[in-house]
């Protein structure tokens, strides 16, 4: 085999891993970016210049982002506060724990979109729980459960949606912590406190982070629930997105807010990861 | 400085009996070893002491209190791990210190406290290293030296050493039964290995499938051990199937299918069948002194170093023989070999 063949050979073989890279994820990520810059545009005149971006920051896209940063942090905060201590719980043995279990799950297998639907029925302004509650005369006036502008609908039925998630993670991330450790705290006079505060939780931080961020990303980025049940304004980042690309017709703003969704995400991201580092030194 | 008394102590996983009925009880100061196979419930015997696995049913006592119900962190017992289970996420000095955190004692004390047992156990000079910097046998010296800081009442020892070389291994166990006499804490310490067994301990209780079958010091336990399970698990031993034809107050004769024995020992039983047995070290070249005059035919010759395996053929049983230095016969040769009747033990018939 000739070296110029031998080198066809890896190319060629590289293609399936690399390539799919290169057309899939950079392709679409860089036609984006022009796009922000004024050139592919669908609907207009393709000419590159910064226009896009003068115009995408205003006070509108900066209440959309405002609104999606504390919904995304208030709901993965409130999934991880609630997961910790039903994964802690789940590691015992206890009675029908199988169908317990299952139960818990169920949210993992509904789509967003579905789930905020099974939810307004009970939260809805003529929903199920503000029926009841008016029925029996405990509340006067049916609570704005959904499209309220604190977006707590969205957070409610946001923790409903990601908790199981949160929770198989926290567990498995529970279960890998070798139980001797556990054992050993014990043995040394740590009571189950204290072996929560000083051994499990510690341990436990660096799993939990990444459930935290997965979590947290896919809620900032959310279309689906935000539209089911979110304020009527704010919009978040992704219903302001689609609405400029198909409501204004205009795929170059529209591809500014994929960019700032994109680059909060992974900001956010690093600056969970840091807290968490930072807090458990 | 404590006393450990289980009556009776029972552990079953599902259908299946871990522990059943076990008594031992453990002098104050004293160093006793569990042995026995994998499997045998020994360190399930361990943790029940700890509190860490929850027992069916008996009593463990520490002194005269019934701890039973106790939580393990309030039981005062120390452990040594057999994964060590040093905290990751702590430094050596920490990880030490970690037990005085737990019992509130003053920062000051516990400082000087950690400083002395890491001197004692020459770690100082990794006091700020992570577990995962260390050696085996360095983090095996940390696990013990965060086990004796909080002066326990009671040390656990659960296989320490069956994770490192034999090399460390054979300078560990003599450490730790050093300090073990020095700090004159009572000790329990399980393990699978006999010769680890028999350097440390001051009685060794056997274990065969959930039940102590003998306990003993050691050098009872080697020279007369009770059944042929303890003569097996214990070095090495030739045992044969044997009938007792004759019995008085100065030992018994045994027909056998390598010949008539004789023994001062004698049968405990009321049965006549018995099995006898003796070491392979013990059965040497016939001489004048020996009761037991034994022909045979040399079956193979290995040469081991210090010592020669002669595996010798008489009347269809083969028996182990083991001589010091080289021996200069093949196989096929004519060998007579003498046993004498202090060497042959009587013991119970398997059941």
């Amino acid at each position: 085999m000739t070296k110029k063949n031998h080198t066809l050979t890896i190319l060629l073989l590289l293609f399936p891993g690399v390539g799919y890279i290169a057309l899939m994820l950079a392709a679409a990520l860089v036609m984006t970016v022009l796009q922000s810059m004024g050139l592919f545009n669908f609907t207009g005149v393709s000419q590159f210049g910064f226009q896009e971006w003068e115009e995408v920051f205003n006070q509108q896209t900066w209440d959309a982002f405002a609104y999606s940063t504390k919904v995304a942090f208030a709901s993965s905060l409130m999934c991880m506060i609630l997961a910790y201590p039903l994964a802690l719980f789940l590691r015992r043995e206890f009675l029908a724990k199988k169908y317990f279990t299952a139960v818990i799950r169920m949210p993992l297998f509904m789509p967003a979109l579905v789930a905020a639907f099974l939810i307004l029925n009970v939260i809805a302004y003529h929903g199920i729980f503000n029926e009841f509650l008016t029925r029996l005369g405990i509340i006067r006036e049916p609570l704005r459960l959904t499209h309220d502008d604190w977006g707590l609908g969205v957070i409610g039925i946001q923790i409903w949606k990601n908790l199981p998630f949160q929770t198989l993670i926290v567990t498995s991330v529970l279960a890998s912590i070798q139980s001797d450790l556990e054992n050993a705290a014990k043995n040394l006079g740590a009571g189950p406190w204290q072996v929560f505060r000083d051994i499990l939780f510690p341990l436990s931080i660096p799993g939990i982070v990444t459930g935290v961020v997965l979590v947290f990303i896919g809620i900032f980025g959310d279309f689906a629930i935000n539209t089911v049940a979110g304020p009527n304004y704010p919009p978040s980042l992704a219903i302001r997105m689609y609405a400029y690309a198909h409501t204004f017709n205009d795929w170059g703003q529209a591809a500014c807010i994929a960019i700032i969704i994109i680059i909060s995400s992974m900001i956010y991201a690093w600056i969970i990861t840091r807290v968490a580092r930072f807090a458990t030194r | 400085m404590a006393t450990i008394t289980i009556k009776n102590l029972v552990k079953r996983y599902g259908d299946n009996t871990v522990v059943s009925n076990l008594d031992l009880s453990v002098n104050d100061g004293e160093f006793i070893t569990l042995l026995g196979p994998s499997g045998c419930g020994k360190t399930t015997t361990l943790r029940a002491i700890a509190g860490l696995v929850e027992i069916d049913d008996g009593e463990i006592y520490l002194d005269d209190r019934l701890i039973n119900d106790l939580p393990p962190h309030k039981r005062s017992t120390a452990m040594v791990f057999q994964s060590y289970a040093l905290f990751p996420h702590m430094s050596v000095r920490d990880n030490v210190a970690f037990g005085l955190r737990m019992q509130k004692i003053p920062k000051s004390e516990r400082d000087d406290r950690v400083k002395e047992v890491l001197q004692m156990m020459g770690l100082e000079e990794l006091a700020d290293r992570g577990p995962g910097q260390l050696s085996g046998g360095q983090q095996q010296r940390v696990a013990v030296a965060r086990a004796i800081v909080t002066h326990p009442v009671v040390l656990l020892f659960d296989e320490p050493l069956s994770n490192l070389d034999l090399k460390l291994r054979e300078r560990l166990r003599i450490d730790i039964r050093e300090l073990q006499r020095r700090l004159k804490i009572t000790s329990v310490y399980v393990t699978h290995d006999q010769a680890e067994a028999l350097v440390i301990s001051d009685r060794i209780a056997i274990m065969d499938r959930g039940k102590i079958i003998q306990c003993a010091d050691p050098v009872t336990i080697y020279s007369h051990p009770a059944n042929a399970f303890t003569a097996d698990f214990i070095g090495q031993a030739s045992i044969i199937k044997a009938r007792v034809i004759e019995s008085n107050e100065y030992g018994c004769t045994v027909e056998t299918p390598i010949g008539k024995l004789v023994s001062s020992d004698r049968p405990k039983g009321a049965s006549n069948s018995v099995m006898v047995c003796w070491r392979p070290e013990e059965i040497t070249l016939y001489q004048k002194e020996h009761h037991n005059r034994i022909e045979g035919k040399i079956e193979s010759n290995i040469f081991m170093g210090n010592l020669t395996d002669l595996f010798v053929d008489v009347n269809g049983t083969s028996l182990r023989v083991q001589m010091g230095g080289s021996v200069n016969l093949q196989p096929g040769d004519k060998i007579v070999l003498g046993l004498s009747k202090e060497k042959l033990r009587v013991i119970e018939a398997e059941v």
